[in-house]
């Protein structure tokens, strides 16, 4: 008879979150009684028939049936649905190529491992700076001040004036150094551009939007810390 | 010839636990206490355990007729003394002697032991030991495939063969851990259940054999 609190324990030392000394108290009382030494067995067939039974492509169609209505008609017959084993291999054979493949595994694993540390992965979330130029919240006589961070990307939203017939274009014009794009604003009359924070130098820059020939808007900007 | 292997000579000849006699003097009185069929009805305990460490079926036959040897014979030398040390006692055995298989220590011989081959046919086999790896294979695959739940068996494939911690896997799935612990409990009972039957079947196939027709598997892996 299996009590709750022997399936407690089951799956607390099948599940590995006993400690050592629990789980070797757990293995002698498994040993007392052959009722728990049965479901550890189950378990363990479990594990290693999935694992086997899996690793054929033929299997896992039947073992991962995407309906439920697959499923049921699976657990209505399921030996007749289940599809031919394989011839049976040698077992001692196996057995002795069995540490080379592991080992070869785990070489390749290793390698894979290493190959993805050294190679430049993309991280799933940038964050970012963004710097507003808005002469709209501050005097007009005032030069707005933006904190530039000392690296990583910013963004930079400068109001771009629509006119028919225009690709506007946007120039960070610094000392020694003019960065340019067209632009096309969003439904609010803002472009936003991105960049790299090391791209800019602090002090004083103008941003100049422009049509062609004609310049539509200059704002005077400071790059700070 | 009965051999074991080295660790498990030591071991389950030199260590003291709890229960076991110091001296050979104390011996015969004592391996009265135990009989050796206490130790044949412990075997699916051990046999159970050296699974979980090996996962090989055929290594875990030879291991744990390698402790019904080495434990057998420490009753009769008088090692083990009291009832109650025997599970602790077979327990240390089964380790030390999975550990000496995976550092492939040469085996040497424990002693003669005639009638120990009688000891291990005449068991009452576990019903896993009943079934051969591919049939192991097609009953796991049948408690797959009974489970009505597409996210049920994603748990299963999750947990048993792609090795994904259960944290994971609930936050996964979005199940809470009463919920995985039942899935996993109901597919384990489903392959306890498959496997108890499986026995009967074997069983009853046999019924209808003379016993001098039975096939006998167990053998020595030094023979």
């Amino acid at each position: 008879m299996i009590s709750a609190l022997d399936n407690h324990l089951l799956r607390a030392y099948l599940d590995g979150e006993m400690d050592e000394a629990t789980a070797e108290a757990f293995e002698v009382l498994m040993i007392e009684r052959p009722q728990l030494a049965e479901l550890v067995d189950a378990d363990t067939a479990l594990q290693m028939g999935l694992k086997e039974a899996l690793a054929t492509p033929t299997a896992v169609s039947v073992a991962m049936p995407t309906t439920a209505s697959t499923a049921s008609a699976s657990a209505d017959a399921p030996a007749a649905t289940a599809p031919p084993e394989p011839a049976r291999q040698p077992h001692r054979p196996r057995r002795r190529l069995i540490p080379l493949l592991a080992a070869a595994s785990l070489l390749l694993a290793a390698g894979v491992g290493l190959g993805r540390l050294w190679l430049p992965q993309p991280p799933d979330l940038v964050s970012t700076t963004l710097l507003s130029v808005d002469r709209m919240r501050g005097s007009v006589t005032d030069v707005p001040k933006l904190r530039l961070p000392t690296s990583g990307q910013i963004v930079l939203s400068v109001p771009v004036a629509a006119r028919p017939g225009c690709a506007p274009r946007v120039r960070i014009v610094q000392p020694g150094a003019t960065l340019q794009t067209t632009v096309t604003p969003d439904e609010y009359g803002f472009a936003n551009l991105s960049l790299d924070a090391t791209r800019l130098a602090l002090g004083k820059t103008d941003i100049v939007v422009d049509c062609d020939t004609t310049q539509l808007a200059l704002y005077q900007v400071e790059f700070v810390r | 010839m009965l051999q074991g292997t080295a660790d498990s000579a030591v071991s389950t000849g030199e260590d003291q636990m709890e229960g076991m006699a110091d001296g050979r003097e104390e011996a015969d009185g004592q391996a009265a206490a135990l009989a050796e069929s206490d130790v044949v009805s412990r075997l699916p305990g051990v046999r159970a355990l050296i699974l979980r460490m090996t996962h090989d079926m055929h290594l875990t036959n030879d291991l744990t007729q390698d402790v019904l040897i080495a434990v057998v014979m420490a009753i009769r030398e008088g090692r083990i003394r009291q009832p109650e040390a025997l599970a602790a006692y077979m327990h240390q055995s089964a380790r030390h002697i999975v550990y000496a298989a995976n550092r492939k220590l040469q085996p040497v011989t424990l002693g003669e032991l005639p009638e120990q081959e009688t000891l291990w046919q005449d068991r009452q086999k576990t019903p896993l030991e009943q079934c051969e790896e591919d049939e192991v294979r097609r009953l796991a695959r049948t408690v797959l495939a009974e489970l009505p739940v597409q996210r049920d068996r994603d748990l299963l494939v999750g947990y048993y063969v792609d090795g994904v911690g259960k944290a994971e896997l609930m936050q996964r799935l979005q199940l809470s851990a009463d919920q995985f612990d039942k899935v996993i409990f109901r597919a384990r009972t489903r392959m306890r259940d498959r496997l108890r039957e499986k026995m009967q079947e074997a069983r009853n196939g046999m019924e209808g054999l003379a016993p001098s027709a039975l096939p006998t598997s167990a053998r020595s892996r030094f023979e």
